[in-house]
């Protein structure tokens, strides 16, 4: 926060009471982050404010992270393009009219970055059998036993990796689908708005992706 | 419907992506069978599972590459967005001037090449030869310049022929 401060200090109108006011207006309780952005916050980091726009980026920076690394399904390239997404926010923003929309303008930057990045990387080679590299190791399909452990947690924690196993065996299209509509609860016409596609090219994506989703995780939905 | 075509169109049935027609016909079927009513199930479970996938806590130190290449490539990221802040009309206005002086420069220069290499005058040609004849034991003479002249003049003759 140092730099922060300096900044504050160098501007006759930035105050650390001023910040922590706007901040307690914007931050609302919920599992999920809120969309909602105290609009004054964009309009200073339009004018050039870094610390409206570390306050922006601290209240969106996991959902964005999340929206980023479950379609890449890498943790390291999450991490690298989150960095580019607010990178690209920052030195666009002054092009952002309805102030209102910034979650939803950051969520098309998010997703159009890793388009971009998914159609640079080469195209994995992957079947049912294979082993498949996650961020979590090196892993096999695993059905669940009864030696998996009787705490709750565990099991909970093993179909969580299971859904991310599935998830990331999609292909890029399906899997873009996929979160658009069922994490980020996107419907059809914005996705497909947003990818640029039919209504109807978004719906067999969505279709297919049902499909693919429900045979792998079989043992899970018996 | 038989139930092996009701289980085709499960998935586009939940996603709405069937006319109304087939889309009551498979309502009707699903009633009846408690197979297909339950791979229906099983699709809209597998479904939720994906929708309750816990969020992840990102990386420390995000803010910090953000900002370091926010505020370090600040000025060559400007230098390189002041063409594309330019209006439009701006930048055709400077290409047309582009093309148009480079037409302009072009065409002088084949002119000036065109004058160039011209066929000399006869007469021009044998007083050339007959100075560079004369000078030859001059010592004050530009040996290599009138050499160069005579040289030249002997490859267009050669043309010529």
């Amino acid at each position: 926060m140092d730099h922060c401060q300096k900044l504050n200090n160098m501007e006759p109108g930035g105050s650390d009471s001023v910040l922590q006011h706007e901040s307690s207006k914007m931050i609302l309780p919920g599992e999920k982050p809120v969309e909602l952005v105290d609009v004054s916050l964009i309009k200073r980091t339009k004018a050039g404010d870094l610390c409206a726009f570390e306050e922006l980026f601290n209240h969106f920076h996991k959902r964005v992270y999340n929206i980023v690394r479950r379609l890449v399904c890498n943790e390291h390239d999450a991490a690298d393009l989150t960095q580019e997404v607010f990178v690209k926010v920052f030195n666009t923003i002054g092009c952002l009219k309805a102030e209102e929309a910034f979650f939803t303008w950051l969520r098309s930057v998010a997703v159009n970055t890793c388009r971009d990045y998914m159609r640079r990387r080469p195209p994995r080679m992957e079947s049912l059998d294979a082993n498949l590299q996650f961020d979590d190791g090196e892993m096999a399909w695993e059905l669940p036993t009864p030696d998996a452990g009787p705490e709750k947690e565990l099991l909970d924690s093993e179909r969580d990796k299971a859904v991310r196993r599935a998830v990331a065996s999609l292909s890029d299209e399906h899997r873009t689908v996929v979160v658009l509509h069922h994490l980020e609860g996107m419907d059809v016409k914005e996705i497909a708005k947003l990818l640029g596609c039919p209504v109807g090219t978004v719906k067999s994506r969505l279709a297919r992706a049902r499909e693919d989703l429900s045979r792998k995780l079989l043992p899970y939905v018996m | 419907m038989r139930c092996d075509e009701v289980k085709k169109l499960i998935a586009d049935y939940s996603v709405d992506r069937l006319s109304e027609k087939v889309r009551r016909r498979i309502e009707d079927h699903l009633v009846a069978c408690p197979d297909c009513a339950a791979e229906l199930a099983r699709q809209e479970k597998a479904m939720n599972l994906v929708e309750q996938m816990q969020m992840v806590e990102p990386p420390a130190g995000l803010w910090n590459g953000v900002y370091n290449r926010i505020t370090s490539p600040q000025r060559s990221t400007q230098r390189q967005n002041w063409l594309f802040r330019c209006p439009r009309w701006a930048l055709s206005l400077g290409l047309c001037m582009l093309v148009l002086a480079s037409v302009v420069f072009l065409g002088i220069d084949r002119a000036g090449y065109q004058k160039e290499t011209a066929v000399p005058d006869p007469a021009a040609a044998e007083y050339i030869r007959s100075h560079a004849a004369a000078s030859r034991y001059d010592v004050f003479a530009d040996h290599v310049g009138l050499s160069f002249v005579a040289a030249m003049q002997s490859s267009d003759e050669q043309e010529e022929l």
